[in-house]
């Protein structure tokens, strides 16, 4: 294959990231430069724009909960926050930002405290998003089938003793990694967006008002049923709110 | 013979007897709440019979049946008389005054089948004009109301009158359907006292008394109670040798059944109704006024009255957000002396005020109907006004913020992150490329050393083979390479043997005795092969010390090159 031909492949290959990046970078400038300018309402409506477009970024979400803030939107603020937590759990920006957002937030639970070894093993779940779990498991398996191989060859004591290691690391790993994706994949949180919001007993307006919540207050989201969302608070409580009261978290 | 004889004619005597079923009552004129005795009595019957008892909705059997049999021989000059009787007996009360029958019964006995004449009882009302009639004892069941609403108490007394000794007695209580219900009044021991009724003089006891409160709206009916009453029999039946005293009589009496009409709750304009009746009062209290972000107070709901306290609750409240609100503590205390059910529900709550300023507890209110009104009334607690005062310390554990988020408190956040963003497509799957090239990678590594050993050992397998397959055409240039003296052919056809051998097992052995290669022969074929091959092996070996003739040293020579491909054939 000669070069010019390689050079094209290889052009190809890349042509779909660059049409992105040609598409988004601009609108995504515009919003930074907006926000700077104290035009925060420009800046969330071309943040918002990206994601219309089905791309985001930590760092989108993370300008876009700033912007929210400025505006004074604390749900969308704790929504975007949040939402950069997710795809960047260890983004220290966005955990000092979201914990002053949640300052302005009525609604306030407080679970007790985890005991110590669960509080670690969350700790350390909460370091990586599923995929990069994913890649650090097959990682950590790539050593494992290394040291095994060597050792067929040619035995070396220290490679010997660092197999068990390496087999109880990967299956750590193996566990958190099934774990990470449980949750990403079974737990839909989402953020009242509304000032205040009416809880109900059941999926319609005529029934019962069992309580209140406000703006900004984190949920889990159990069940969809047409427009309505039946949420779940971090106390037990369910109840059942409109679908445009709540933004989920992406 | 003579025994024989006579045992005939007894059984013969006996079968003879007259069958008969008697139906019968003890009185025909009773007074309400008075028992009758149905009687049926089987004589000389083969079998035991079988009563049908009719369905008799003018009365109600209070027991029964019980059943006793006796058996009567008689000689009378000479001849034998058996009697047998079955007796059978209910006792029945009426449900209602008037002339009452009671229907035909049916009695089966074996293939025999007998109807009664249906029996008229005539049931005088107590006291009335015609009869003028007042029994020795009775008891009676008054209400105080016979058109309540739902929900409202009434009150049901059970009495005992009577003129005679009573030395026991034991009700029957009904099951109340239609009413909740509890009991006012039951004493252990009955406490007599003098009263008229209709004109006459009983001794009056009040067994029981009940607040009943409809659940029901319409006709609702309370059934008769029952009970067996001893009465003390008159003293000249009295034996004074008696060790248990005076004998007593038991009967069973009932008092009459009672219909009452119960009246729905309206309804009303503004909708503001519940389930409490009665009439009640509520009041608020809250035990400060005045107080600081944080502090706890205590926020009470009294509500005390008459009307069965079960229903009273209250409407859903609605606090104000400012406030923290803990489950309220219900305590509920009944009035203990009474004759109007009632008491008192106390609603407790523990209020944490999360924000200072003014704080407004709203009124509660109380919807409940009033039925001696008969109108609905709604009652509601005073307004409060918390005056809450901001607390210098609430940094620390106000409205439940941590040490650390009260570090934050007047912070402000940080700036937009400028660095350029790595784009994802949020559809995005999981599984990135990264983690499948790992993966691949890892399998690949994972595999690699089984996969070398494998392909290793097909190697080596597969040259045995193609080393089995060249053992022949080795061994057949060998021979061809022989020199034409009898020496150098035998030496040949023997390096020709030893080389096949060598490559069909896979060997490289330089020496085999000629026992050897016919043992190795002999495993594949044990017939005339191995015999000629061993024959040519001992003339080549015998070769040097007696000379062959060149004809047979070639003679030798091809048989060997045929010897050594029906070996082949037969070598696996």
């Amino acid at each position: 294959m000669s070069g010019i031909r390689k050079f094209t492949l290889l052009f190809l290959m890349t042509f779909p990231l660059l049409a992105v990046e040609e598409g988004i970078s601009p609108i995504y400038q515009n919003g930074m430069d907006a926000y700077k300018n104290g035009q925060y309402d420009f800046a969330i409506q071309e943040y918002e724009s990206i994601l219309a477009k089905n791309w985001d970024s930590p760092e989108l979400y993370y300008n876009l909960g700033n912007a929210f803030f400025r505006s004074g939107n604390t749900a969308g603020a704790v929504w975007a926050f949040e939402s950069c937590l997710k795809l960047s759990p260890t983004h220290s920006d966005a955990q000092y930002n979201l914990k002053l957002a949640n300052l302005k937030v009525i609604d306030r639970m407080d679970l007790p405290e985890p005991p110590i070894y669960l509080k670690l093993y969350l700790g350390m779940k909460e370091q990586f998003i599923p995929s990069a779990w994913i890649n650090i498991t097959l990682f950590i398996f790539l050593l494992f089938s290394l040291s095994v191989t060597i050792n067929r060859f040619r035995f070396i004591p220290i490679v010997q003793k660092l197999k068990g290691l390496v087999i109880t690391i990967f299956f750590i790993s193996l566990l958190l990694t099934f774990h990470s994706i449980w949750t990403y994949n079974s737990l839909n949180l989402g953020v009242i967006y509304s000032q205040t919001v009416d809880v109900r007993s059941e999926p319609n307006t005529y029934s019962t008002r069992i309580f209140e919540v406000h703006e900004g207050l984190k949920v889990s989201i159990s069940q969809l049923e047409n427009d309505w969302v039946e949420i779940e608070l971090l106390d037990g409580k369910t109840g059942w709110i409109s679908n445009d009261q709540i933004r989920l978290i992406q | 013979m003579v025994i024989k004889a006579l045992i005939f004619c007894f059984i013969v005597t006996s079968i003879w007897a007259d069958e008969s079923v008697n139906v019968t009552v003890d009185r025909r004129e009773i007074i309400e709440g008075e028992t009758i005795t149905l009687t049926v009595k089987a004589n000389n019957m083969k079998s035991d019979p079988d009563v049908f008892l009719p369905e008799m909705s003018d009365f109600k059997i209070i027991s029964g049946p019980s059943q006793s049999s006796s058996t009567n021989v008689q000689f009378l000059n000479g001849k034998m008389t058996k009697n047998s009787t079955i007796t059978m007996s209910w006792s029945l009360i009426p449900q209602r005054t008037g002339r009452l029958t009671i229907p035909s019964l049916r009695i089966q006995t074996g293939k025999k089948s007998y109807s009664s004449t249906p029996i008229s009882i005539t049931v005088s009302k107590r006291g009335s004009s015609q009869t003028d009639k007042m029994p020795q004892f009775f008891i009676e069941a008054e209400i105080d109301n016979n058109f309540p609403f739902r929900g409202e108490q009434i009150t049901l007394t059970y009495t005992l009158y009577t003129k005679v000794d009573v030395t026991s007695f034991e009700d029957d209580v009904p099951s109340f359907k239609g009413f909740w219900t509890e009991e006012l009044f039951a004493p252990k021991n009955l406490k007599l006292r003098e009263e008229r009724k209709n004109s006459v003089k009983y001794y009056a006891a009040t067994i029981k008394k009940i607040a009943l409160f409809p659940t029901q709206s319409g006709k609702v009916i309370i059934e008769p109670m029952s009970a067996i009453i001893g009465i003390r029999e008159k003293e000249q039946r009295w034996n004074n040798f008696s060790l248990f005293g005076p004998p007593s009589k038991k009967y069973t009496i009932s008092t009459s059944k009672l219909s009452i009409d119960v009246r729905p709750l309206p309804t009303r304009k503004n909708g503001k109704i519940s389930a409490i009746v009665g009439n009640w009062n509520i009041k608020s209290e809250v035990s400060a006024s005045k107080l600081k972000q944080d502090e706890a107070i205590t926020f009470k709901i009294i509500i005390n009255g008459n009307g069965n306290l079960q229903t009273v609750d209250l409407p859903e409240i609605y606090f104000p957000n400012e406030l923290e609100v803990f489950d309220p503590e219900i305590q509920t205390k009944e009035n203990p002396l009474r004759d109007e059910i009632g008491g008192e529900k106390k609603f407790e709550w523990v209020l944490i005020p999360r924000f200072a300023g003014d704080i407004n507890i709203p009124k509660i209110e109380l919807n409940y109907f009033d039925p001696k009104q008969g109108k609905w009334v709604t009652k509601s607690t005073r307004k409060h006004k918390l005056k809450v005062a901001p607390n210098e310390k609430a940094a620390i554990t106000s409205i439940g913020l941590s040490k650390e988020e009260v570090e934050l408190v007047g912070e402000d956040i940080r700036f937009i992150d400028e660095s350029q963003p790595k784009w994802r497509n949020r559809k995005r799957v999981l599984v990135t490329s990264a983690a499948l090239t790992l993966f691949l990678l890892s399998g690949m590594v994972f595999a690699f050393p089984h996969a070398q050993s494998f392909t290793r050992q097909q190697m080596e397998k597969s040259s045995g083979d193609w080393q089995a397959k060249r053992a022949l055409n080795s061994a057949l240039g060998i021979l061809d390479s022989a020199t034409n003296s009898p020496e150098g052919i035998y030496t040949q056809i023997y390096k020709a043997v030893i080389c096949y051998i060598n490559y069909k097992n896979g060997t490289k052995k330089v020496e085999y005795s000629t026992g050897e290669i016919i043992e190795i022969i002999n495993s594949f074929d044990s017939g005339e092969l191995s015999k000629e091959l061993e024959q040519i092996l001992i003339r080549g070996e015998a070769v040097r010390f007696a000379p062959v003739s060149s004809q047979d040293a070639h003679k030798d020579f091809k048989k060997i090159k045929e010897l050594l491909k029906k070996v082949d054939h037969v070598w696996y």
